[in-house]
Order: C-alpha cells, then sequence, then structure tokens
C-alpha cells in the first residue's frame, strides 16, 4: 500500500489500496460497519470506531472528494481554504462573538 | 434462545408504526414477524383518542364515536408533536379540528390539546395523546404474546426533524415505554421489502448483489422518500427527502372543502360551524377516497347534514383528481431532491417501493411511474403494514432477540437535515450535513472574545438554508463556567453529536482544563423537561388506574349481560316439560327485574354491583338447574358456558360482544 499517497491513513482506516474501485470500497466499509457499528458491537469504543470509517468512506465514495484528497491529502473544502490560508468559516463565527479561534 | 428475560420467559420487543390517522404494532415471534390485530380485529388501529362522560378510549372505539363526540375526540396529534402553538403549519390546522388548540403561554410556546372530562377541563401535550396511542398498540402486542413487553422501536417520518423525534421519543417514555430506537418509516418500509425479496431470490443467490431502492412513502399526514442500497445483510440509506406535513389527509381536506362549497352553492346555507356535519362529511369524503382508488365515479351521501338537507353528490375520479394535483404535484419534488443526493442516476434505481395508504392512489402511482419513465412499480408489499414490520425487525436486530438471519442484519441510516450554528451576519455554518450516515459526530472548537469572559452563546439550527433565519431554530446552548483568563486563551470544544435515532446531543469540554463539569450547557430547545416527562407517566400510571376500574365495570356489564341472553336462549330451547312452569315463570320474572335493573344502572353502577346482580341471577337458576336431571343439567351447563358462535378463549375466542378483549384483563406476569 502507497502510505505515502494516503496522509490521513483514510484507504487504511477501509483497509483497501489507494486505487481500490467504488464497488471494492463499498464492499469493505459494509464489512467493517458491520463488525463495529454500535449495534453489532457492544464494546466502548465502537461508536468512534465506526464514526472513523463512515468519515473514510464519506470521503472515498465520493468522487470528487476523493479525488481532492488524493491530490492535496484535504478532506474538505474547508481544510483547504485552511491551507491556503484563507479565512476560516470558524473565525466567521468567532468574529461574530467577537472573538478569535484558539488553535 | 437468546436470553432476554430472568426469568427464563423470552421477553419480547415490539415494533411500532405511530401514524397521523392509523398505528400499527408488529413482533417477531417464531422466527418470523407478526402483525397484531388489536381487539376489534384489526390489524391497524386509528390513533385517535376519546373522552366521554365516563370513560377515556382508544383506537376504534374513539373514532367510532367521533361524531356524536366531535370536540372531546382527538387525532392528528403527529401533526402537532414537536411544533410550537404559533407555527404556521399548527395555525393553519387548528381550523380544521373539532377539538380545542391552545398555547400553555410559556415562551416555548408549546401546543395544548383540551379536552373536557367528567365537567372539568383537561389540557394534554401531544406527547400524552401520543404515548396513549402507544399505550393501545402495547396492550395489543401484550394481548397477543401473553405477557408484558416494554421494549420498543417506535417509527418516525425520516423527515421529521429534531424535536419532533425527540418529542416521539419523550412520548414513548410517558406511555412507560424503554424506547430502544426511534427509526425512520421508510427505512423500516425498506427491511419489509428486503426481506420479502431475499425470501423469493433464496434460490437464485449468489454472492453479494447490490440494489438499489427507492421508498415513495405517503400515509395520512406525512410524506417521505427514501434511497437505499441494499445487499445480503446491509441496509444503507443514501439519501432522503420528503414533505412532513403532506399526506391523506390534505386529500380529504380538499374533497371536503368542494363538499361544503357545493352544500353552500344547492342550500344556501353554511355547515362550516356544525361541527358534528363537518364531522360526518368528512368520514364520508375519506371513504369515498378509498373508493375513488379503485372505481372511477363514488356518491357521498349523507342524510341530513345540516338544518335537515341531505347532502348528495356524485364525485368522479377525475374531478377528485384535479382537486389535490397540486398536492400529487409536490411530491414529485422530494423525490427528484433524493434522486440529486444519493448521486445515482434514474437507471440505477431497480424498484420504487410504494407504502403508505395514499400509494393506492392511481394518480399518485402514474405520476410515479412517469417520473421514472413508465417504470413498473413495487406493490408487493402490504402499504399499511410494512412500517410495522420492518420496526419489528429492527427491535428483533436491536435487542437481540431475532433469528440468526435476522441479527446478522444491519441498518445504516442517515440524518436528514444539516445541523450547524449561526455565525456573522445570520449566515449558517454547517457542522452535519444532511444524509450523514448516523450515528455520527462533529467537532468545532470556540474561544472568548473579551478578557475574562466566562460564558460563550452558540444558537443551533436545523436545514438548508444560508441564511439561519430560514432555517429551524433548535435552541441556544449557553456555555458557563469557563475560566476567567484573557481573551483568546480558552479552547473550548463544542461537539455535535446526532446518535442512532437522528437526535442531536450538544458537549462541550473546556481543552485547556480538560473540565467537562465546569461547563454547563443551557438546553433551551422547546422540548419536556425531565420532570414534565416524569409527571405526565405519573398521571399516566393514575389514568391506567382508572382506566382498569372503568374496563372492570365494563367487563361485569358485559358479563351479566351474556349471562342473561345465554339463560334466554336456554329458556327457548329447553323441552317444556323438563321445566316447571312455575320455575319458568320465576325466572322469566328475575330476569325482567334485572333488565329493569341495568336499564336503570348501567351507566353508574360499579363492578361490584353489577356482579352482585349476576349472582342473585345464578343463584335463581341454580335452584332451578338442581331440579332438572343430571344429562339436563349438562345441557343447561352446555348452554350456560358456550353457546355455538361463541368461541372457548383456546379457539381464540377472546372478545366479547362488546369488542372487550378478555385478555386485557391478564395480570401483568411481574
Amino acid at each position: 500500500m502507497a502510505h505515502g499517497k494516503d496522509p490521513k491513513n483514510i484507504y487504511r482506516t477501509l483497509g483497501v489500496d489507494v486505487d481500490a474501485g467504488e464497488a471494492e470500497i463499498r464492499k469493505a466499509y459494509r464489512r467493517l460497519a458491520l463488525k463495529y457499528h454500535p449495534d453489532k458491537n457492544q464494546s466502548e469504543d465502537a461508536t468512534a470506531e465506526f464514526q472513523k470509517i463512515a468519515n473514510a468512506y464519506e470521503v472515498l465514495s465520493d468522487p470528487q472528494r476523493r479525488s481532492m484528497y488524493d491530490s492535496t491529502g484535504c478532506v474538505d473544502a474547508e481544510e483547504l481554504d485552511d491551507e491556503d490560508g484563507l479565512l476560516r468559516a470558524s473565525d466567521l463565527f468567532a468574529a461574530f462573538f467577537g472573538g478569535g479561534m484558539a488553535q | 434462545m437468546p436470553d432476554g428475560a430472568d426469568d427464563g420467559k423470552k421477553s419480547y420487543s415490539m415494533g411500532i408504526d405511530l401514524g397521523t390517522t392509523y398505528s400499527c404494532v408488529g413482533i417477531f415471534k417464531d422466527g418470523e414477524v407478526q402483525i397484531i390485530a388489536n381487539d376489534q380485529g384489526n390489524r391497524t388501529t386509528p390513533s385517535y383518542v376519546a373522552w366521554t362522560d365516563k370513560e377515556r378510549l382508544l383506537g376504534d372505539a374513539a373514532k367510532n364515536q367521533v361524531a356524536s363526540n366531535p370536540t372531546n375526540t382527538v387525532f392528528d396529534a403527529k401533526r402537532l408533536i414537536g411544533r410550537t402553538f404559533q407555527d404556521p403549519i399548527v395555525q393553519a390546522d387548528l381550523k380544521l379540528w373539532p377539538f380545542r388548540v391552545v398555547s400553555d403561554g410559556s415562551p416555548d410556546d408549546k401546543p395544548l390539546i383540551e379536552v373536557m372530562y367528567q365537567d372539568v377541563a383537561k389540557k394534554f401535550h401531544p406527547e400524552e395523546i401520543s404515548s396513549m396511542i402507544l399505550t393501545k398498540m402495547k396492550l395489543t402486542a401484550e394481548a397477543f404474546v401473553g405477557q408484558r413487553v416494554r421494549n420498543a422501536v417506535i417509527t418516525v417520518p425520516a423527515y421529521f426533524n429534531d424535536s419532533q423525534r425527540q418529542a416521539t421519543k419523550d412520548a414513548g417514555e410517558i406511555a412507560g415505554l424503554n424506547v430502544l430506537r426511534i427509526v425512520n418509516e421508510p427505512t423500516a418500509a425498506a427491511i419489509a421489502y428486503g426481506l420479502d425479496t431475499k425470501s423469493k431470490e433464496k434460490k437464485t443467490k449468489s454472492g453479494e448483489k447490490e440494489t438499489n431502492i427507492l421508498v415513495f412513502d405517503m400515509g395520512g399526514g406525512t410524506f417521505d422518500v427514501s434511497i437505499l442500497t441494499i445487499t445480503d445483510t446491509v441496509f444503507e440509506v443514501k439519501a432522503t427527502a420528503g414533505d412532513p406535513h403532506l399526506g391523506g389527509e390534505d386529500f380529504d381536506n380538499r374533497m371536503l372543502s368542494y363538499c361544503i362549497s357545493e352544500f353552500r352553492r344547492k342550500h344556501k346555507s353554511d355547515p362550516t360551524r356544525n361541527q358534528r356535519a363537518i364531522r360526518r362529511l368528512r368520514t364520508q369524503c375519506e371513504r369515498a377516497k378509498r373508493q375513488l382508488s379503485t372505481q372511477t365515479s363514488v356518491t357521498i351521501e349523507v342524510d341530513s347534514l345540516h338544518e335537515g338537507q341531505d347532502f348528495n353528490l356524485r364525485l368522479s375520479r377525475a374531478k377528485f383528481e384535479e382537486l389535490c394535483m397540486d398536492y400529487f404535484k409536490k411530491a414529485m419534488e422530494p423525490v427528484s431532491q433524493c434522486l440529486g443526493d444519493s448521486g445515482l442516476p434514474k437507471s440505477q434505481i431497480s424498484d420504487v417501493v410504494l407504502v403508505g395508504g395514499s400509494t393506492r392512489i392511481p394518480k399518485v402511482q402514474e405520476l410515479i411511474s412517469s417520473f421514472f419513465n413508465g417504470k413498473q412499480l413495487c406493490k408487493e408489499i402490504n402499504p399499511d403494514e410494512a412500517v410495522a414490520y420492518g420496526a419489528a425487525v429492527q427491535a428483533a436486530i436491536v435487542s437481540g432477540t431475532g433469528t440468526e438471519e435476522v441479527e446478522n442484519m444491519l441498518l445504516l441510516d442517515v440524518a436528514p437535515l444539516s445541523l450547524g450554528i449561526e455565525m456573522a451576519g445570520g449566515m449558517m455554518q454547517k457542522l452535519i450535513e444532511r444524509n450523514s450516515t448516523i450515528p455520527t459526530n462533529k467537532s468545532q472548537d470556540f474561544t472568548t472574545a473579551e478578557d475574562y469572559q466566562d460564558y460563550v452563546e452558540i444558537k443551533v439550527y436545523e436545514g438548508e438554508r444560508a441564511m439561519v433565519k430560514d432555517n429551524n431554530y433548535l435552541g441556544k446552548f449557553v456555555l458557563t463556567g469557563i475560566p476567567k483568563t484573557l481573551r483568546g486563551v480558552p479552547k473550548i470544544k463544542v461537539t455535535f453529536n446526532v446518535d442512532s435515532n437522528g437526535i442531536l446531543e450538544v458537549t462541550a469540554e473546556d481543552m485547556k482544563t480538560h473540565r467537562k463539569g465546569e461547563i454547563q450547557i443551557t438546553n433551551e430547545k422547546g422540548r419536556l423537561s425531565q420532570r414534565d416527562i416524569e409527571r405526565m407517566l405519573q398521571d399516566a400510571e393514575a389514568h391506567k388506574e382508572e382506566d382498569d376500574l372503568a374496563r372492570g365495570e365494563m367487563m361485569a356489564r358485559e358479563s351479566i349481560t351474556v349471562y342473561m341472553r345465554r339463560t334466554r336462549k336456554a329458556l327457548e330451547d329447553i323441552d317444556s316439560e323438563k321445566i316447571l312452569k312455575r320455575d319458568r315463570e320465576r325466572l322469566e320474572k328475575k330476569m325482567e327485574e334485572v333488565d329493569l335493573w341495568l336499564d336503570e344502572h348501567s351507566n353508574k353502577a360499579t363492578k361490584e354491583e353489577f356482579e352482585a346482580k349476576q349472582r342473585e341471577l345464578e343463584s335463581a337458576m341454580n335452584t332451578i338447574m338442581l331440579k332438572i336431571n343430571r344429562s339436563e343439567s349438562d345441557f343447561w351447563e352446555q348452554q350456560a358456558i358456550l353457546p355455538e358462535n361463541e368461541k372457548t378463549i383456546e379457539q381464540g375466542g377472546y372478545f366479547l360482544d362488546s369488542g372487550l378483549d378478555i385478555r386485557d384483563l391478564i395480570e401483568d406476569p411481574d
């Protein structure tokens, strides 16, 4: 597996290769969901683990977001804006309350 | 067998489809789902509650007396639940309801339903009305399995918002239920479809096959569309859309308005203020609507509707379609949106599944079919029962009380609406996007704006519009107890968490001190407080005693009436030589006396008085029986215990003439 191309390990979260096809990604997601969904897994960490899997799938099942991740390592537009030094939406929120973000 | 109960008896979990107009309950038992008939033998129960001078009525009993008691017969609680009194939808609906709805006068502006019960005005939250219907469904399930059932999955429209879901869950708690899960109606229906298809395809099953389906769920009051991808065991919702206020009742209302205008035109008088007339006309409109799904024209007839004038109108299917066409067309918008959200082209939808009574309307079917370029629609599953069926399966999955096949299944549902916060300029910043798979959570860091500021206020909204004013305000969360320091120093992590029920919870943590307890979140969502719920639960328990008392009386009254009828029949049938004329006369006299007593006391006598009267009759009867020879006494016994056309309990004859179910009296095992 080419880890260099998976900076946030989201392919690895789903246990698939970076060039995995759509069907393979869906299949991997379902297999892991059956294992970690809190309805199926009583352990305390199950919900968090499932959410990690679901978040990875959310990116990789959307062709646009997947290609963004593949080329920039960012999982959504907000993160991409942030890296480009643009104003973050959350700064706007803080500005509304007259404050700044603590990062 | 999965271990579910401590006394060695298997415990059951039920699935309840709590509908706007009708409700349905199912239970997973002996390896399959059973949809349970109520004490009237009906598999769906009207979502009606009524108060008469003497008692509270639920379900069919409530709906059957609606014309004679319109102001104290409550329905449509689902159209009120989780809404404020000033909500435009509530304001529009209450013009059509014969019962009174008022505001609770608090800043939350909750609606209250007001009825007269024993000359006292009583007010109920919509949650309480729903809890009464849930109680009725629970009793139905308990009668079927012969033991107490507390665990329940309750369904809601997929497009129900946070407040409506929370309020439905509260209704379950008020009914004394342990609400395992709030499940989306179209998702539940998809389970029914999936299991049905699977059982048919068993022989050809090969590997992991993916099927995309669209569920079109239009019931009495709400409308949902969901697209799911189904494989062998996983039901994954891709997208959902809908209208939480569109359904059969809207069509009834259109017909009703039309009928009223026709009556006005013909008779130059207005029945609008005549509650009873309106109710009778509405009932006939609902019936006509159903008939128009199979007939091309119907006659709506009501004798002496208003001021002695009869109502008589011939209505064609075409006219009905014309009256409701804007609604039908409106229903296609969510279909289009859902498809767009799912990212699937029309051609990838292999089945369109119809659920809910309103999908029987030919025009609705025609519009969906033509949307999918003339596609054949799936009408295999029962549109009235599919949701309860799926809910019962989900109850078995969650509680581990199903078969292996069922317990291997997994439902992946989504949040129907985006959740976010208000930011500069009244803009909405989404934290959780609609159609996110649940359970899900997203976090955001906050800090202070001023030196020594010790609280932050966050306003939470749900909806898709860019400006918060166009979205639904959920509440304000105030984080207090932030350690006083220079601005920008505190770091407070606020987490939005949507649980498996689609209900939002907000938590906050001071990341510098990691003191969660120091931060207090004031939840100002207009929902019932835990104290409200506890009080209502107590009220409901008290009501249950009242109901039990009323039920006791009804049972006793029923018992003596049945005994009288059987004795009368026996007297007719017995050979005149076997009984002395004097005895016969004595018995007839006694019966006459009891008849008179019943006429006079039947509405006010207590259970004990009924029983005493019955004992008097029995002893008169027994004296005579002793005089009749043994074989004849067998005959008497048979007549007295089991006349023809009435079954023993073992044969399933649970219902007395009044429709009362004798199993209702069976004590809870615990």
